[in-house]
């Protein structure tokens, strides 16, 4: 297990550390100059070299990144906003903030977005899937297999403004979803976020009903399954205790896949909402070539996505036996 | 407050009128439609000329407002946190209302009505608003008695002479440079050379700039009449700084104050709380009041977000306001019709004018009935269009604000204000005369929404006219580098240009003086006409605003009509909202927005 | 006596002409010659969902293709601006005057809020615009999943190992955010400076994002199908007569690799129409006044929108689902024709 772990991770850094190369490369291939941003109103070639000197632009690329990557592991307090310690990705170019304080700071919403939507999208689309399954071939198998296949097709660029259409803007049912602190105000939180969670999982629900109904199919077929139920055991427990074990299996795997990538920031959710979380980060960071936000958020991102990846994968070997960590 | 890049963007963010619908069918229209009466109510409620104050109009107290009453505690709700504090790096309009509050400058605007459309300008720490003997060449100022920073000690003519002199320091860069400028007799950043490290390493401006013979008097020395200097000086970027009070950059997050109320606490893009300054008097005072007891102010409240709060009136927001958040645009149609809420709104225009540059460096556009047909084929509906229809946006005759001494209302050349989407017919005429038809014209517009919806409407409106309009797309972020710079390929672009001071001086030369094309200056159009130079420099000499608002119109229709460079498109304007308890609520049009200084709580 | 060779040549099929397995072994099935082709296509005609979508789906293709003749005959085009030729049908805000977004006999879709574009054509047009990307997408992503896939899975050894961690390597990007990132750096490349920048520049680069991150699935499908053809005794076979390794992969393994190929790339096709209009939403894609599906959303995204014409959302929304839909039971369809044990 800890060799297992060992080289995972070994493995995930040098996927980071070649991620964060390419974003510097990218970021130098955008035809924009950070400091004509900066440079305020009264702009010329001396302030922008001065700017350019200040913000280390006037070194050479990999002199650049070495600094970087030195700053991250090391923390500096080189930066004239002050201090910075590790992880230090810098200061903003655009806020003047620690970039790992605004990662940080963003977070919350984040995590509260992906862990409510997770909770409903969880309850909701297992729950179908398995109640297709028990129901198998019935009405209510045909209703919720339709109702699935046309949901999992819905966008949320087209079912979230839909959704803030009717409920906020037509209604008024609902305020305009914001992010509020849970330890600030626990109310406000909830119905901040409501109609985003709905958004979210909806579609989430309906893939994850379609999985786990089929996921489950599959088990009530596994010859342990069977055998059990020769044994006269009851359909309910057989069902319950027996194959929906089996049936989690796939499903953690996904699960886990999508809560690391929702947790680096659900950019469409984010941005149609307005939520000031990861995702949202990330697009200013583009739009205000803001090079050391950009490169924390994809960092962040990155990280949440392989961890997640390790996760689901020593996860394995306590929810199936069958499988060896080798 | 120029060219204004973040502040006009945001500001621009403004969107179309509301409907009560459901679910599936719209019923059409967005009803802010039927606005012809508001139009020439606003027109109506224009900026009458100012003129500079002497000794008894600059004596304190400020008049009361009619029926204030003092204490209390006032939310207010802001959708930006501010990024400076340092009155120096102070340009933007929402830390300019701010600063109304917490910075004192020599001069400053003493509103003259209660509806804060007429003003003078007068001696706010100083005891006039200056005086010239030379044409405004040489001007004095003497401090008042009594003043004093809000750590208690005395604002002297050292801390004057210190605050100009840190102007030329480095790290100073954010805020306005006129007085820089005019003390070192150049355009554009040269004057950095005067003063390389401002005052910090022992030099000072000499004598024969800046005078301070005693602890009371401030000379400035000019090499040309710079006759809008109490103008200057009025703005938030010139207020006083505490020579042993400047911690240079740390000042931005904890100046010394010298307004009515101080900061007790702040934390950047959450909230910041303003109390009373016991150090200051209201004796010395003739612009500010000093009712409310404390200011809360919370960042990051965007426009729906304080326009449905104040709407709904209850707990803490009945005493709230939004110094500088308008009503968005989905509430406004709503909010504008509802006639119980009229007491509780205000609604004026911004000081910006937009203006579709012609690129005179182009050869092509050196035809004088080549841009005249751009003039006439210009459809401006879509600009009004992209930000919210006549309820935001004002169809625009000349490149003089309603919120600028000397604006008419009944200037319109080309007949926008009748046919707004353009007469393509006569343009086409006046192209075929020129023989350039199916002329590539490239079309430089900023990449937002409303960018992209508003430039393609044009440039289709352009190639009704037998224009070959080629459309290019300029980062919003550098938009205005992009364009003020002098070998841009851009044809034509639209900018936004708004007043510092309530005088054309701070629109016509910046822009169309012939003498400071530069890279990176705002004559974006590039026009150099010799007519235009002599008289900026002949007006620019008259010592009476009121007169030289005058001759600025003149000069504003002779620009629009007759050198056809620029295309004027729109006024901006907004409606702005308090709760129930709030008083002294008024629309400023120099402050463009509401006047903080005033407000009360019922 | 006969040599071995002769009891090897006298064999009942010669796997060197290349021929796959399965077909050799129908050969043996006497008359009933029919080819796994045909058999899948028999099985797909009795599939009636299957039927149903794939004339969805071709429907869609067909409006995308004919868009110009179908704008032609209806006489209008995407690009007019309503909203000033006639001003009439608009408020100061450019919300249409009718209700329900101003359908009517002369505009059938209505009229889009903001400069007033013809909502039909519009929505043909962007139709056109995005299943033109998407088409390409899976085509460059087919051809790159072949080519890595298969030498991965064919050649092994170290090539396989590094392509492996390569796409490991690519299957750790955040993909939307590396897509936002990058396609400005792609735009710029091609930009020149004093036209407009073309459509195309754009259409090209989102390919290119999205090719560059989309074939890593369909590269690993085909690296364990090749893996495990490489195992089997025809490959041997031709391996053994001296075949060359190019081609044994184009005449031994490929045509094996068709049907997963074909069942991936229905369900590939329908993920990249939904992410090139996640883009355009996102103002990153195809802008205005480009017709576009995501653009199109983007627009209904508007607060002009949202609080005054919610008629506009549905023709983008309702379209783009019966599209999806279609697709995706198309590719259920077309995977149970190809291989009926897999249980639904």
């Amino acid at each position: 297990m800890l060799r297992f772990l060992v080289r995972r991770i070994i493995g995930a850094v040098v996927i980071l550390f070649l991620l964060s190369i390419v974003t510097f490369l990218l970021f130098f291939g955008v035809p924009r100059d950070p400091a004509l941003l900066m440079c305020g109103k009264t702009c010329n070639p001396d302030s922008i070299a001065n700017i350019h000197h200040v913000l280390g632009l006037d070194k050479s690329i990999p002199e650049q990144y070495g600094i970087f990557l030195h700053n991250l592991v090391m923390g500096s307090d080189q930066f004239a906003q002050g201090p910075c310690p590790a992880p230090c990705f810098g200061y903003s170019y655009h806020t003047n903030e620690q970039v790992w304080g605004t990662l940080m700071d963003r977070l919350p919403t984040t995590v509260s977005l992906t862990l409510g939507a997770a909770v409903c999208f969880l309850i909701v689309g297992l729950g179908t899937g398995l109640l297709a399954a028990w129901r198998r071939g019935t009405l209510i198998d045909k209703a919720a297999t339709g109702g699935a296949m046309i949901v999992s097709a819905l966008q949320i660029y087209f079912l979230g403004p839909l959704a803030l259409a009717i409920l906020v803007y037509q209604t008024h049912w609902f305020d305009k979803p914001s992010y509020t602190d849970f330890t600030k105000d626990p109310a406000t939180w909830f119905a901040g976020l409501i109609i985003p969670w709905v958004v979210l999982s909806t579609i989430f629900a309906a893939q994850y009903t379609r999985m786990s109904r089929s996921s489950m199919i599959e088990q009530l077929q596994e010859e342990h399954v069977r055998t059990a139920r020769a044994k006269g055991m009851s359909r309910r427990y057989v069902f319950f205790r027996y194959a929906w074990r089996g049936s989690l299996i796939p499903i953690v795997t996904i699960f886990g896949i999508d809560l690391g990538s929702l947790l680096g920031g659900a950019i469409i959710t984010e941005y149609t909402f307005s939520l000031p979380g990861l995702g949202q980060l990330a697009v200013q960071s583009v739009f205000f070539s803001d090079l050391p936000l950009l490169l924390g958020v994809m960092l962040f991102s990155a990280t949440m996505i392989l961890l997640f990846n390790i996760i689901v994968d020593a996860a394995y070997a306590f929810i199936d036996p069958r499988v060896r960590l080798a | 407050m120029s060219r204004g890049g973040r502040h006009v963007y945001g500001a621009l963010s403004v969107l179309a009128a509301g409907a009560l619908v459901l679910t599936g069918c719209s019923k059409g229209g967005s009803d802010g439609s039927g606005d012809d009466k508001k139009q020439q109510e606003n027109a109506k409620r224009q900026q009458a000329s100012i003129r500079f104050g002497d000794a008894a109009d600059s004596t304190g107290p400020a008049a009361d407002v009619p029926g204030a009453k003092s204490g209390g505690t006032m939310e207010v709700l802001q959708r930006d946190s501010y990024a400076h504090l340092d009155p120096a790096q102070i340009y933007v309009s929402d830390e300019g209302s701010l600063a109304s509050l917490i910075h004192r400058g020599l001069t400053g605007y003493k509103a003259t009505s209660g509806d804060g459309s007429k003003h003078e300008v007068v001696g706010d720490l100083a005891t006039d608003a200056g005086t010239t003997t030379d044409g405004g060449k040489t001007w004095k100022y003497t401090l008042k008695d009594g003043i004093k920073f809000a750590n208690g000690s005395p604002i002297t003519s050292k801390d004057v002479r210190h605050t100009v002199e840190r102007l030329f320091a480095p790290f100073i860069n954010q805020g306005p440079t006129y007085l820089q400028q005019w003390l070192a007799d150049t355009p554009g950043t040269a004057y950095r050379k005067l003063l390389k490290d401002g005052p910090y390493n022992g030099k000072h401006l000499p004598g024969s700039l800046l005078e301070t013979p005693d602890d009371k008097t401030i000379v400035f020395h000019f090499k040309t009449p710079h006759p809008d200097l109490p103008y200057a000086l009025a703005m938030a970027g010139y207020a006083v700084v505490s020579e042993k009070g400047d911690t240079k950059e740390k000042y931005d997050k904890a100046p010394v104050t010298t307004g009515p109320y101080k900061v007790q606490s702040f934390k950047s893009g959450k909230s910041m709380v303003l109390v009373k300054n016991t150090n200051w008097d209201p004796k010395t005072d003739p612009i500010r009041h000093q009712y409310v007891d404390k200011f809360n102010i919370t960042f990051n409240q965007q426009f729906e977000t304080s326009t449905k709060a104040l709407l709904a009136d209850s707990g803490a927001d009945q005493t709230g306001v939004s110094f500088n958040n308008q009503v968005d645009a989905g509430n406004l149609s709503q909010v504008l019709r509802d006639a119980k809420l009229k007491s509780r709104t205000v609604s004026g225009y911004q000081p910006y004018v937009g203006q579709m540059n012609i690129n005179m460096s182009h050869p092509a556009m050196k035809d004088k009935t080549v841009r005249e047909a751009i003039a006439y084929a210009l459809p401006i509906t879509p600009f009004v269009r992209a930000y919210g229809g006549n309820d935001a946006m004002e169809v625009a005759g000349g490149l003089i604000s309603p919120t600028v001494s000397g604006y008419d209302s009944a200037f319109d050349p080309f007949g926008k204000k009748k046919k707004p989407a353009g007469d393509p017919e006569k343009a086409k005429e006046l192209l075929k005369k020129a023989g350039k038809l199916n002329m590539k014209l490239t079309f430089g517009y900023i990449n937002t929404p409303e960018g992209q919806q508003y430039s393609t409407a044009m440039a289709a409106g352009l190639k009704k006219a037998g224009f070959n309009v080629q459309r290019q797309e300029i980062p919003a972020e550098t938009f205005y580098d992009q364009v003020s710079k002098l070998n841009n390929t851009y044809d034509i672009f639209h900018t936004a240009w708004g007043a510092d001071w309530p005088s054309a001086s701070t629109v016509i030369p910046p822009l169309y003086d012939g003498r400071v094309i530069a890279d990176g200056a705002q004559n974006y159009s590039q026009v150099n006409d010799p007519k235009v130079n002599s008289e900026i420099d002949r007006i620019n000499k008259i010592t009476d605003p009121v007169k030289s608002a005058a001759e600025w119109e003149k000069l504003d229709q002779y620009i629009v009509k007759d050198v056809v460079n620029v295309v004027p498109t729109a006024y901006y304007k907004q409606t702005q909202i308090a709760g129930s308890k709030v008083g002294g609520l008024v629309y400023d049009d120099v402050i463009g927005g509401i006047d903080p200084r005033r407000l009360y709580i019922k | 006596m006969t040599s071995p060779i002769d009891i090897e040549g006298g064999g009942t099929s010669v796997v060197v002409d290349g021929e796959p397995q399965p077909e050799t072994k129908s050969d043996t099935v006497k008359l009933e010659g029919r080819s796994p082709g045909q058999l899948m296509w028999t099985r797909f005609k009795r599939d009636r969902t299957g039927v149903i979508s794939a004339y969805v789906v071709g429907f869609f293709f067909l409006v995308g293709l004919l868009a110009p003749l179908i704008s032609k005959l209806y006489g209008k085009n995407p690009y007019t601006v309503y909203a000033d030729e006639r001003p009439e049908l608009f408020d100061s805000a450019g919300v249409p005057v009718q209700p329900n977004g101003g359908i009517s006999g002369e505009f059938w879709f209505g009229l889009e809020p903001g400069n007033g574009y013809d909502v039909f054509t519009k929505l043909i047009y962007g139709i056109r615009t995005s299943l033109m990307i998407s088409v390409a997408v899976t085509l460059a992503v087919v051809v790159t999943g072949i080519l890595l896939g298969v030498t991965a899975g064919y050649v092994g050894g170290k090539t396989d190992y590094f392509l492996g961690r390569f796409i490991d390597f690519l299957l750790a990007f955040p993909a939307q955010l590396f897509f936002i990132a990058s396609m400005p750096v792609v735009v710029s490349l091609f930009v020149s400076p004093r036209d407009e920048t073309p459509t195309y520049v754009r259409v090209v680069a989102l390919i290119l994002v999205q090719w560059f991150l989309g074939w890593m699935g369909l590269g690993r499908l085909l690296r364990g199908t090749a893996l495990a053809l490489r195992e089997r005794e025809f490959i041997e076979a031709a391996k053994v007569s001296g075949a060359s390794p190019w081609r044994i992969i184009r005449k031994e393994i490929l045509p094996n690799i068709v049907t997963p190929l074909l069942v991936q790339s229905t369900y590939l096709l329908p993920g990249f129409v939904t992410a090139e209009a996640g883009l355009s939403y996102l103002g990153v894609g195809i802008v205005e006044p480009t017709p576009d599906w995501g653009q199109m959303f983007s627009k209904a995204s508007t607060e002009l929108v949202m609080q005054n014409d919610i008629t506009y959302m549905f023709f983008p929304g309702i379209s783009m689902i019966i599209f999806v839909v279609a697709f995706n039971l198309l590719g259920d369809s077309v995977r149970d024709a190809f291989d009926p044990k897999t249980a639904r």
